[in-house]
């Protein structure tokens, strides 16, 4: 039999892996849009080639078919409301789901990086010295503010609130700690029902 | 046999003893049985040590709390029953996480043990629960579901007072509000000045009426006028007849009388008042009803429940003087319900009324239009003098003007002699036209000017939208 269009693209199947939350509306909620967005940028901060991690992550895992190339990447992530050229369509479940997947496989690969920033975080804190004295620590923090400010539109609200040093550094560390629950063996799950919590019905 | 299965990560070891409830001698049958479960963290010297209830309590504890660390979103506590096993988790200030397992002893009292978590330390027990959970060979029966915590579920962000805050900042502000505004009075309505423009508008005509007791009656313009409300038009409609000749002829007017109350009859049909209700009214040839004026404050009040209103003939151009003969009838409306009508004005002679009335429209009509189209025979043009004119019309203008507001500027050009009379007038605009009655220059009007050759000078005078008055010669200033 003659086909005049190609065969429809099946959805990959490890999307199946996460369930379809009841949402009362189609399309991701702001929190997680901002969420997944914020996770990626802090996996950026983490790891020198971040942007092309997540697009070679995206290959391995067979997300082709849903990232399609940088550009389609970096529509995704516009869809989080506080970025200066921000997206007015929602993200999709189908795309949100490829994003959390490349955030744990990415998270995964920083395991021993994020577990050693964890750690000299505490001692730090413990001690009370300031975040400086952990050269590693303090470059993440560096290139998450930087990125951070160079992409967040500042005259909206969600950004005006981290508009000192020490609030910026005290997201990337709440985010780094994320990214470390969305290492472990469940993260996947783990971090999709997160996604959504006090989202559904 | 006893079977034992150990999770081992850097910061926490889960050591779980058990057996096999189908095939004891099987070494490769799944544990089903839970004997033991130890809880170990390096560096912290007690492990914690309980059954299946302390794994199950501990698996969804953790589970939610890894949950609540990741979305940031926290969830109602659910109260414990108070009997069984608690294991509860819980922020500290320093980033660490407080892990408190309090289960019940047989005296009643709760033991609790306490361990303060590091975030890896957290992960690593999550971590090993994760891996317990996934093996398939250690109690396969055990399962947890990850599902987002449902709307209802989550503890609002904010405490309630806070939440209730801008209600009652906004309800008070209202109530405040209220209770000022109650305070200030309700703007009165100048009524007195709603009517005043129309009834004014045809002022000119009525002062320059000359008086002639044999056909007209004494009019609106020396009276004060008793309609304030409800009947403008028909005051209006009454100063607009001052200049009509009135219908001598005794025949018509017996003609007209019965027509009138037949049509007033006919109008008013089984209505009844509650007093004699007495009106002027003015009929013309014809019958219409041309106009009509209360003769008492009851006829006054009751003057819409009359069919007066309705017979009325309403005049296309209501500035314009009315120029047919007509015949003015005292019109009683009886309590029991009887129409009587009786004429006003003893007819005269036709020959003196009609002469009369063409002297009355000549100068109706001479006044309508001021003399300024006639050059002035003596002009001033002195600067010294001028300025003294200016100065005068100025002044008798500003005492004898009333301060209204006006909707926009209206200029005149006024004619004033030197020795203080205004002779003339015309309005620079068609508004100014209107609202000619507005103005005190009618009232200051020389009904009966003096020779042509007295010392006079045109200004323009303007009264101002926002209340001035601006006065200067027509020609300006000379140099």
């Amino acid at each position: 039999m003659q086909v005049d269009s190609p065969p429809a693209a099946s959805k990959p199947l490890i999307l199946d892996a996460l369930r379809d939350p009841a949402l009362p509306k189609a399309g991701c909620p702001r929190r997680t849009q901002v969420d997944l967005d914020l996770l990626l940028l802090a996996i950026e901060a983490l790891d020198i080639g971040g942007s092309q991690a997540i697009l070679m992550a995206a290959q391995q895992l067979e997300l082709q078919g849903v990232v399609t190339g940088r550009v389609r990447l970096w529509l995704m992530r516009t869809t989080n409301p506080l970025r200066r050229n921000s997206q007015r369509r929602p993200l999709t479940l189908t795309e949100a789901k490829a994003l959390t997947l490349l955030i744990c496989h990415l998270a995964k690969r920083l395991t021993v990086l994020i577990r050693q920033l964890l750690l000299g975080y505490q001692q730090l804190s413990d001690r009370q010295l300031s975040l400086e004295h952990h050269f590693r620590l303090a470059d993440y923090l560096q290139r998450f503010r930087s990125h951070f400010r160079s992409r967040m539109n500042p005259r909206r609200a969600g950004v005006i609130v981290y508009d000192t040093d020490e609030k910026l550094d005290a997201l990337a560390v709440s985010l780094l700690q994320r990214l470390l629950f969305c290492t472990g063996t469940e993260g996947p799950q783990r971090l999709w029902a997160s996604l959504f919590d006090g989202e559904v019905v | 046999m006893t079977l034992r299965r150990q999770y081992t990560l850097p910061n926490c070891n889960l050591i779980l003893e058990g057996m096999s409830g189908e095939d004891a001698l099987n070494p490769q049958a799944p544990m089903t049985v839970l004997l033991n479960l130890e809880c170990q963290f390096p560096g912290i010297s007690d492990p914690l040590v309980g059954g299946r209830d302390f794994l199950e309590a501990l698996v969804s504890t953790v589970s939610r709390y890894a949950q609540y660390l990741l979305s940031g979103i926290p969830t109602k506590t659910k109260p414990g029953d108070g009997s069984g096993l608690d294991v509860t988790l819980a922020p500290t200030a320093d980033h660490r996480h407080q892990l408190v397992v309090s289960s019940p002893e047989k005296t009643g009292d709760h033991t609790s043990v306490t361990v303060t978590l590091t975030t890896v330390q957290l992960f690593d027990l999550m971590e090993a629960i994760d891996q317990l959970l996934a093996d398939g060979q250690t109690l396969p029966d055990l399962n947890l579901t990850l599902v987002s915590v449902p709307r209802r579920d989550t503890q609002p962000q904010e405490p309630l007072v806070q939440r209730a805050a801008p209600l009652a900042v906004g309800t008070s502000g209202l109530v405040a509000a209220a209770a000022v505004l109650f305070l200030v009075p309700n703007p009165e309505v100048d009524t007195a000045r709603l009517q005043r423009s129309p009834q004014t508008a045809s002022t000119p005509t009525d002062t320059s009426t000359p008086t002639d007791a044999s056909t007209e009656p004494p009019r609106a313009d020396g009276e004060p006028n008793p309609t304030p409300v409800g009947a403008p038009e028909a005051a209006a409609s009454l100063a607009r007849l001052a200049a009509a000749p009135a219908i001598a002829d005794a025949d018509t007017l017996a003609q007209l009388q019965t027509q009138l109350v037949a049509d007033l009859q006919a109008a008013v049909g089984d209505d009844t008042f509650e007093t004699d209700l007495v009106y002027q009214v003015v009929v013309s040839a014809t019958g219409d009803i041309l106009g009509y004026r209360a003769e008492s404050d009851p006829a006054l009040l009751n003057v819409d429940a009359t069919p007066l209103p309705t017979l009325t003939y309403l005049p296309v151009d209501p500035d314009a003087a009315v120029e047919e003969p007509v015949a003015q009838f005292r019109v009683t409306l009886g309590a029991d319900g009887t129409i009587t009508a009786e004429p006003l004005a003893t007819p005269s002679a036709p020959d003196t009324a009609s002469a009369a009335a063409s002297t009355d429209d000549e100068a109706a009509a001479a006044v309508d239009a001021p003399p300024l189209s006639a050059a002035i025979a003596d002009e001033v043009e002195d600067g010294d003098r001028l300025r003294a004119m200016n100065r005068d019309l100025y002044a008798t203008l500003r005492d004898s003007r009333d301060r209204g507001t006006l909707e926009e500027d209206l200029v005149y050009r006024v004619r004033w002699t030197e020795a203080g009379e205004l002779v003339g007038f015309e309005p620079d605009s068609n508004t100014a036209a209107d609202q000619v009655g507005t103005t005190p220059l009618p009232d200051l009007l020389e009904t009966n000017p003096g020779t042509a050759d007295t010392p006079q000078a045109d200004f323009r005078v303007v009264f101002g939208a926002d209340g001035v008055l601006e006065v200067s010669p027509w020609k300006g200033f000379p140099r």
